[in-house]
C-alpha cells in the first residue's frame, strides 16, 4: 500500500506539468480576463451598466425576471465553457499520459532502474491507472472549484461596487456552484467509463516498439477503412454503425462526462435535467451502453499490460 | 558449506534460431566477486538478464533460492543491479529519488545514502538531467551502496566513464560495500581494471562457459613461459594452449603443467587475466 502511494507520488512528480500546471495556467488566464473586466468596470466607470446577452442590466438591488434569466443563462454558459476548457485539457493530457505511461520508460531505459527496485509490475501499472483516473480528475476538479469561487467573488465585488447585491440571488449562479459537486459525484462513473480507453492505450504503450500515437490513431483509422471496403466490396452488410459507436466510445472515453455528447448513443442525459436526475441518467445510460463489458475489457487489457511489462526491457 | 547465491542448471536462451546462451551451468557461492567476461554478443548480458528475471529462458535457475521468472518481486528485495549507468530517470530531483528509494526499499539505509551524497557535489534540489554523467553514476552508486543486498549485479558499470571515476568506483565498492555475506557479479570489457578485485573469473564465448575458476586456481593452473629458443620444441611437446611472440622470443601459455616442469624452459610467470582471456577466445577459434 505504501509502495502504491509512493508510485503515485512518483507519477505526480513526473507529470506535474500536464496535470497541475497546465490547468492552473488555463484557470489563471480565465481569472486574468475576468479581472481585466472587473478593473474596467470598477475604475473606468461604465456606470454599472452591463450587457448580458444583449439585455441591459443596470446594477441595482432589484433585478427583473428578464435580467435574472439573462444573467443565469450567461453564467450557465460560462460553466459549460469552463468545463470544456479544463476537462477538455484534462482528457488531452491524459490521452498522451496513457500513451507514454509504459513507453517512455522503455525508450529512455529508465525501466531498468525502476525494475531494480522491489516493485511489482502490477503495482506500477495500477499506480499509473490511479494517477490518470482518480488523481488527475481530482486535481482538475480542485482547480475548477478555485476558479469558480474566484470568478464569482469578482462578479460580486464588481456588482457590489455598482450597487447590486448579487449575493442575494443565489439561484442565478447555483448551476455554477453545484457543477463541481455534480462532477465529484460522477467521478466513480467516470473511472469505470474511462477505464477501457485507458487500458487500451496502456496496452498500446506497453506493446509497441515505436510511436504509440500513430498506433492509437492508425489502428481505428486503417481498421475502419479496411472493414468499410470489405463491407462494400463483398456486400457483407455489416453494421458499420456499431464500429463507429465502438470507436467514438473508445476515443472520447477519457473526457469526463463524454457520455453526454457522445454521438454514438441515442438516449443521453441532459445537463439541464436537474442535479440528481442528471447523475441517475448518466449511470443508467452508461449501464445500458456496456459499462460492465467495458470494465471486463479494461481488466483484461490491464492484465495483458502487466504481463508485457514483466518481460519488457529497454528498446 | 557456503550457501549458493546463484545456481544455474543448464539455462538456454534462444532469439529465433540463434542461441544466445547455450545450456549454461554454474554455481556462484556466497562471498565471491565474479567477473563475467566475454566478447560482444557472447551472451553475458543475456545471462545477467536471466539472473535478474528480466527475460524468459529455458532451464533451471535459482537465485537466492528464488526462480527469477516467477518470484521476481521477492527476489528484488535482496538483489541490486546497475544495468547501465545512464538510466536514472532524467526528470527526477535528487532528493525525491532518495526519498522514493527509501520508501519502497526495505533494505535501504537512508543515513548511509546521505553520507555518500555529502561526499559528492550533488545537491538535493538538482535534477538528474542537469547532472554530468559522472555525477549520475555517483548518485546511482550512493543509492545502490546504501542497500543491503545479498547479490549485486553490475553490467558494464563504468562504461564511458573517465579513469578517475572508474578507480573511485571499484575502490568504494571494495572498501565500503562488499562483505562475506554477499556476492557480486561484474561484466566489463576493461579486464585489467577488475583483475585485482575479482575472486573468480568466468569466461563465456558464444553462450558457452569456457572457463570458470577462482583467481587462486587460475594462478596455479595457468603459467606463461618466455621460452629460450633452444627449448622451443621441448616446450611444444607440453601442449601450450596459446603462443605469441614477445621481443623475438616465444611466449607460451600452459594449462595445468607444473611449474617445475617449465622452469628450465625459460622465464615463468603468471599470465594477466587479459592475456588469458585473449588466449581462451582465440584458442577456441583455431
Amino acid at each position: 500500500m505504501k509502495t502504491i502511494l509512493w508510485l503515485i507520488k512518483r507519477e505526480y512528480w513526473e507529470h506535474k506539468d500536464g496535470f497541475l500546471w497546465a490547468p492552473a495556467a488555463v484557470s489563471a488566464l480565465l481569472i486574468g480576463i475576468m479581472l481585466l473586466w472587473s478593473i474596467g468596470k470598477l475604475f473606468f466607470g461604465m456606470n454599472g451598466v452591463l450587457y448580458v446577452n444583449d439585455v441591459e442590466v443596470v446594477f441595482s438591488n432589484v433585478l427583473s425576471e428578464m435580467q435574472r434569466n439573462a444573467i443565469h443563462e450567461s453564467i450557465s454558459f460560462a460553466t459549460i465553457c469552463l468545463y470544456f476548457l479544463l476537462y477538455g485539457l484534462l482528457s488531452f493530457v491524459t490521452f498522451f499520459y496513457c500513451l507514454g505511461a509504459l513507453f517512455d520508460e522503455r525508450q529512455d531505459k529508465s525501466i531498468l532502474f525502476w525494475k531494480s527496485l522491489p516493485i511489482s509490475d502490477a503495482a506500477t501499472v495500477v499506480s499509473k491507472a490511479i494517477m490518470a483516473l482518480v488523481i488527475a480528475p481530482l486535481i482538475t476538479l480542485a482547480i475548477t472549484i478555485v476558479t469558480i469561487v474566484v470568478l464569482i467573488a469578482l462578479v460580486w465585488i464588481t456588482a457590489f461596487h455598482g450597487g447590486a447585491m448579487f449575493a442575494g440571488h443565489a439561484d442565478m449562479y447555483k448551476d455554477l456552484l453545484l457543477a463541481p459537486l455534480q462532477m465529484a459525484l460522477l467521478l466513480p462513473l467516470h473511472i469505470l467509463w474511462a477505464a477501457p480507453t485507458l487500458a487500451w492505450l496502456f496496452f498500446l504503450s506497453s506493446a509497441v516498439r515505436t510511436k504509440p500515437f500513430l498506433f492509437a490513431i492508425g489502428i481505428p483509422l486503417i481498421g475502419g477503412t479496411v472493414l468499410a471496403f470489405v463491407n462494400e466490396g463483398f456486400h457483407l452488410s455489416l453494421q458499420m454503425e456499431i464500429l463507429f459507436r465502438v470507436f467514438s466510445r473508445a476515443y472520447t472515453g477519457l473526457f469526463p462526462g463524454s457520455w453526454v455528447f457522445n454521438p454514438g448513443f441515442d438516449t443521453k442525459p441532459h445537463i439541464n435535467d436537474g442535479f440528481f436526475t442528471f447523475i441517475a441518467g448518466s449511470w443508467r445510460m452508461a449501464w445500458e451502453n456496456g459499462l460492465w463489458q467495458g470494465a471486463i475489457f479494461a481488466t483484461a487489457m490491464l492484465s495483458v499490460t502487466i504481463r508485457l511489462r514483466r518481460n519488457a526491457g529497454e528498446m | 558449506m557456503v550457501a549458493s547465491i546463484v545456481s544455474a542448471k543448464g539455462i538456454t536462451k534462444r532469439f529465433g534460431k540463434s542461441i544466445a546462451v547455450d545450456n549454461l551451468r554454474f554455481e556462484i557461492p556466497q562471498g565471491r566477486i565474479v567477473g563475467l567476461i566475454g566478447p560482444n554478443g557472447s551472451g553475458k548480458t543475456t545471462t545477467l538478464k536471466a539472473i535478474l528475471g528480466l527475460t524468459p529462458f529455458e532451464g533451471d535457475l535459482t537465485v537466492l533460492g528464488y526462480d527469477p521468472r516467477t518470484q521476481r518481486d521477492a527476489l528484488m528485495q535482496e538483489v541490486c543491479f546497475i544495468a547501465d549507468v545512464a538510466i536514472l530517470p532524467r526528470w527526477i530531483r535528487v532528493s525525491d529519488l532518495v526519498d522514493f528509494v527509501a520508501a519502497v526499499h526495505p533494505k535501504f539505509d537512508r543515513e548511509k545514502a546521505d553520507r555518500y551524497l555529502a561526499k559528492t557535489k550533488l545537491k538535493p534540489t538538482m535534477k538528474v538531467k542537469s547532472l554530468s554523467k559522472g555525477m549520475v553514476v555517483q548518485l546511482h552508486l550512493a543509492l545502490i551502496m546504501s542497500i543491503k543486498a545479498r547479490l549485486l549485479v553490475l553490467d558494464e558499470p563504468t562504461l564511458g566513464l573517465d579513469i578517475l571515476y572508474r578507480k573511485q568506483f571499484y575502490q568504494s565498492l571494495m572498501e565500503d560495500y562488499f562483505d562475506e555475506e554477499m556476492s557480486i557479479i561484474i561484466t566489463t570489457h576493461q579486464v585489467e581494471e577488475i583483475e585485482n578485485v575479482l575472486s573468480d573469473a568466468m569466461f563465456i564465448r558464444e553462450g558457452k562457459l569456457v572457463l570458470f575458476e577462482s583467481m587462486d586456481r587460475i594462478g596455479e593452473r595457468f603459467l606463461e613461459v618466455i621460452v629460450k629458443p633452444e627449448f622451443e620444441d621441448a616446450a611444444r611437446e607440453l601442449n601450450p594452449i596459446d603462443q605469441r611472440t614477445l621481443f623475438g622470443k616465444k611466449a607460451m601459455l600452459f594449462d595445468g603443467v607444473a611449474r617445475d616442469a617449465l622452469e628450465h624452459l625459460g622465464e615463468v610467470h603468471a599470465p594477466s587475466l587479459s592475456d588469458l582471456f585473449v588466449a581462451k577466445m582465440t584458442g577456441a577459434l583455431q
